[in-house]
């Protein structure tokens, strides 16, 4: 439920925010002002959506206001954090600021609550504003991806590999391209290699014509690609920004036929090693160890012998359009009808 | 759907069998299209196999069989395309709504968009789901998702429609429901083939019958009023 989420979402977005712009500078009692700044923010943030929610659906005048208000404290927000201000004026400013926003938090809550309470319908309504269910496939994805199990650890796996780039990447920058190829195989072994096991006896109805085998293998590649894509190019890009990179066309195109490469074989990979698992039952530990394995090699090959990883791409993306141009024979037996 | 009374489906000489345990012995029988065709057995007769075979699922491993007199290969999409084939425990997304699985069969199906949000529309009313049409599947009762399973396979109009026990976990008035459009679908040229336990539904509902036993077709012929009879003297 978004209602229950969001301030989370925004906790998590700040910390991130946080953790991209704060100085080594800073010290602890610092770093805490700037946190009790984000959450006091994301507190009154959730209320002021929940309220333009509300306006919005009665085309209230004052939706634009508000939202142009919650834009303007964000800001401020951010220049807090951001300006360079001697620490104890930092330090007071942030406390007169997050005061401020709890307690308007605090009085907006009052009005909100009536409004949060009426905008929480039954199930079935809530469903049927579902944004992505015209798209069942890809709502089905997202479904996969959200699911608390998979999540945690990645977001645990993604904090400590954003704050080990932090430590080390001015010194060492050849960690920026390395990270950018971890979080291609974090995406691909956590989410793209159980995405078969995920669909359990619903892989049967993907077999009923090619055009169906088609169009979930389709979905899949192209879902999990654009998440591999955009991981790596936004890790790029922001770290390298942090150690003073030159940009130019040539240098982000660059970029992005890398992390496209990089991307593709990953998911083709992982799909293939998902789907030759799901057939024999499950993927067991040893199948999971020697998957991770062979993406390390992969990491390893892209990083050292690019030519040498062209080649394997290519024997891999073979390999997945034998896997998408019939409809496979046989499936385990839990996954049959 | 065009109206399609030519439709024949044979199967020849059909054989199959799971690991060393054969499950059907030469079925020879031939269905029609407009008709709809009971299939009564005991459990562990071979039904489900039967339809698996018919839906293309598995292939023959002898024998073969043939849509208007063409054989037709297990994996061949052109005959898939026609057909709809609802299974005893089908399997729906629990955290989908009734109208995403929907939507979902129906692009899987190669509905056009138009079309698709118009067959559902047209099928919700029709088996009275739609004030569950936003409800996730796995809220809603047996009967209720048997329904939407039943619709689902309707969205691609197929001419030949395979339904495994459709009204497992009925009620009384969602059996009616199922009897009236089943026969109104075959009234419009569908072949339909259902296999069941209830044998006061076979009666009111077949044209023709046919009682599978140990693998064996014991009887295909015209549905017989008093098809109990026709079934304990088949033992």
């Amino acid at each position: 439920m978004i209602w229950k989420k969001s301030p989370f979402v925004l906790a998590i977005v700040w910390m991130l925010l946080g953790q991209l712009f704060w100085s080594p500078s800073y010290s602890i009692g610092q770093a805490f002002l700037m946190l009790l700044l984000g959450l006091s923010y994301a507190e009154l943030g959730v209320y002021c959506f929940v309220a333009l929610t509300g306006m919005a659906r009665e085309r209230k005048a004052r939706a634009l206001s508000l939202a142009l208000l919650i834009l303007a404290v964000l800001a401020l927000d951010l220049s807090i954090m951001m300006l360079p201000l001697m620490p104890a004026i930092r330090g007071i400013v942030a406390i007169v600021v997050a005061t401020l926003q709890c307690t308007v938090a605090f009085r907006a809550s009052h009005f909100t609550w009536p409004l949060m309470m009426s905008a929480a319908p039954p199930a079935e309504s809530r469903a049927k504003q579902h944004i992505l269910s015209r798209y069942p496939l890809l709502r089905k994805e997202i479904y996969f991806l959200t699911r608390f199990k998979d999540m945690f650890p990645l977001l645990i796996i993604l904090c400590l590999l954003q704050l080990f780039t932090y430590y080390s990447a001015v010194d060492s920058p050849i960690i920026i391209p390395i990270g950018a190829a971890l979080l291609v195989w974090l995406v691909s072994d956590v989410w793209v290699t159980s995405s078969f096991i995920n669909e359990g006896r619903g892989l049967a109805l993907y077999t009923v014509t090619l055009d169906a085998w088609h169009r979930l293998l389709r979905a899949k590649w192209l879902f999990y690609g654009a998440i591999g894509i955009s991981a790596s190019i936004v890790h790029t890009l922001v770290w390298q920004s942090r150690i003073a990179w030159s940009w130019t066309a040539g240098s982000v195109s660059e970029l992005c036929a890398q992390s496209l490469l990089l991307t593709s074989t990953f998911v083709s990979f992982s799909l293939l090693a998902g789907y030759h698992f799901t057939t024999q039952g499950r993927i067991s530990l040893p199948a999971q160890l020697l998957i991770t394995l062979c993406m390390f090699l992969l990491i390893y090959l892209q990083q050292a012998h690019l030519v040498l990883f062209l080649f394997v791409s290519t024997a891999i993306q073979l390999g997945f359009y034998r896997l998408y141009r019939r409809v496979p024979s046989s499936l385990p037996v839990k996954f049959s009808i | 759907m065009e109206k399609n009374i030519a439709l024949s489906l044979q199967l020849k000489q059909v054989s199959y069998a799971y690991g060393g345990k054969r499950i059907l012995h030469n079925i020879d029988w031939t269905l029609q299209g407009g008709e709809i065709t009971v299939l009564l057995g005991p459990n562990g007769a071979g039904k489900t196999t039967l339809l698996h075979l018919l839906a293309g699922m598995k292939p023959t491993q002898q024998g073969s069989i043939l849509l208007n007199q063409q054989v037709v290969h297990w994996q061949d999409q052109q005959y898939k395309k026609r057909i709809g084939y609802m299974m005893e425990f089908p399997f729906q997304y629990p955290f989908l709504t009734v109208i995403e699985i929907m939507r979902l069969i129906g692009q899987l199906r190669n509905v056009s968009p138009d079309q698709l949000e118009e067959s559902i529309q047209y099928w919700l009313k029709h088996f009275l789901l739609e004030s569950y049409s936003n409800y996730p599947i796995g809220t809603l009762s047996q009967g209720t998702a048997r329904r939407v399973a039943l619709a689902s396979q309707l969205l691609h109009e197929p001419d030949i429609l395979l339904l495994d026990e459709p009204t497992n976990g009925l009620d009384p008035d969602q059996v009616m429901i199922v009897r009236d459009t089943l026969q109104q679908y075959c009234s419009r040229g569908a072949l339909i083939l259902l296999s069941t336990h209830i044998i006061g539904l076979a009666e009111k509902l077949s044209h023709q019958a046919a009682i599978l036993r140990n693998g064996r077709l014991v009887y295909a012929g015209k549905s017989a009023e008093d098809l109990e009879s026709l079934y304990v003297a088949s033992k």
